[in-house]
């Protein structure tokens, strides 16, 4: 092997990440070539010395302040220590529980009762989608603390999102093959969404009843961090991906309706974790 | 009392001790969250200095870090062991909070004082501030010049040598950290190493 190839396999070489074969011609070449030798040495002395770097102790207070902070985080998110089998203790407090867990329920089916009441006269009265989730008006769903934005693109330059200049994709393939599931393997196993069921099952079934139409054309953030996805939606799916999209997150800025001079397929991108 | 040691404080082959830990705090044993915070709270803590290079910073992101993982330890799935997962929460956060508005600001203020000797916390002063009685100033200073060498690589690059050859994880066990191929572990691990022989020629 030429001196380059073997200086290229010596950071490998040092960790012993080959087979036997490539350890002995690098072994050998090390041997009989005083430029490589040195270089291997150098780069040695360099992870040596980083190995033996001191190790930085943790401040004796740590754990007090990490159990402070805990404590002090909002009741609502305390509530599940509480609850017994699942980290929780403390008798009176299942009672706490149970009845703020009842009046929490009571507090969602009115809002949801009466965000259908607010659906029924808009509609009624004529409105058109652009008024869901706008705002200035009222707002049709109800704003879960963790949710997803939906981000319809307009082409570069544009200012407002209007139908007639939303990006357009109409030609070309997706420019990566992935489905959800992919990109929720790659995600960060910290992140938010992927604690929360109701939202990814909803997004699945989201892309599914579009008819499958949907492609991701790009994500955005590093591999292990993915935050947003942009995906590709026709125009016979779009009305019906609103619909579903506003159930579990909300458009902004509003989703315009399409027009007959709108292109074929529209890109929309998803946001997850707004709040973070 | 020093901060430093030379001792690596936690066995990451303990993995059943961890399972058994965890199942005890999902059953509702506090105090099996608070023996995972005492067992690995110097390895997170020294992680957080060496990817932040900065004692603040370091000490904040430490504390976040056991926070997330007093939240999301009950949904933990026994897929990777426990040190594998929290070792991603580390690098994530600490990635976050270079990525951060607030650090980023630290930061600036910091490269325009060009001057050593005015860098508030970052590490290079916890070295000076806490001299080791058996270090001479010469190994000091190329510890200096190690860190700042490190600093300056680009944070990925910077991630998996300090995984690598800080934290002595094999090859395999940084791609499940970071989730990334081996194939880029191995050439991420070659050019920092590279970088660093660079920017230390003439010191090492």
């Amino acid at each position: 092997m030429e001196c380059a190839k073997i200086k290229s396999l010596l950071s490998e070489y040092m960790d012993k990440a080959f087979d036997n074969d490539t350890v002995k011609e690098v072994k050998e070449h090390l041997l009989s070539c005083k430029d490589c030798s040195r270089e291997y040495f150098k780069l040695k002395s360099i992870t040596e010395e980083l190995s033996s770097m001191e190790r930085y102790r943790a401040p004796s207070n740590l754990l007090n302040k990490v159990n402070i902070a805990i404590q002090k985080r909002p009741w609502y998110l305390r509530l599940p220590d509480y609850i017994p089998g699942s980290g929780g203790f403390r008798l009176p407090m299942e009672y706490v529980t149970l009845a703020a867990t009842a009046v929490l329920v009571v507090f969602i089916f009115t809002s949801i009762y009466i965000d259908n009441e607010k659906d029924n006269m808009i509609a009624g009265s004529g409105g058109n989608r652009q008024f869901l989730g706008s705002n200035t008006g009222p707002s049709a769903v109800s704003v879960e603390p963790l949710e997803l934005q939906f981000i319809p693109v307009s082409r570069k330059g544009s200012g407002t999102v209007s139908a007639d200049n939303l990006f357009s994709v109409s030609s070309g393939k997706p420019s990566r093959d992935l489905q959800l599931p992919d990109i929720l393997k790659m995600m960060d196993m910290d992140s938010p969404i992927l604690k929360n069921q109701k939202i990814i099952s909803s997004l699945n079934e989201l892309i599914t009843k579009a008819g499958g139409d949907i492609v991701l054309k790009e994500h955005k953030g590093a591999a292990e961090n993915i935050d947003a996805i942009t995906v590709s939606i026709p125009k016979k799916s779009y009305d019906s991906f609103i619909q579903g999209a506003e159930e579990i997150g909300r458009f902004h800025p509003p989703a315009p309706a399409l027009t007959g001079k709108s292109a074929d397929q529209v890109l929309v991108r998803i946001r997850f974790n707004v709040n973070e | 009392m020093s901060n430093l040691t030379n001792i690596k404080t936690v066995d990451a082959g303990s993995a059943e001790n961890d399972n058994d830990l965890i199942n005890a705090f999902i059953k509702g044993d506090h105090s099996a969250f608070e023996k995972l915070v005492l067992k690995y709270q110097d390895r997170v803590f020294n992680l957080c200095c060496r990817l932040l290079g900065d004692r603040d910073e370091a000490e904040d992101s430490a504390q976040e870090v056991f926070i997330k993982v007093y939240r999301a330890l009950k949904g933990f799935r026994f897929k990777s062991s426990f040190y594998t997962w929290l070792y991603r929460i580390v690098i994530n956060t600490c990635k976050n909070r270079i990525k951060s508005v607030e650090y980023r600001s630290i930061k600036s203020r910091v490269s325009i004082d060009s001057d050593q000797e005015n860098r508030g916390n970052t590490i290079v002063d916890i070295v000076d501030q806490r001299p080791m009685q058996d270090k001479t100033l010469e190994q000091k200073e190329k510890m200096k010049r190690v860190q700042e060498a490190l600093n300056s690589l680009p944070p990925d690059q910077k991630t998996v040598i300090v995984l690598c050859d800080i934290e002595g994880l094999s090859y395999d066990e940084i791609a499940g950290i970071t989730k990334t191929r081996l194939g880029t572990v191995k050439s991420k691990i070659s050019r920092a190493r590279l970088g660093l022989r660079n920017k230390l020629e003439g010191i090492i």
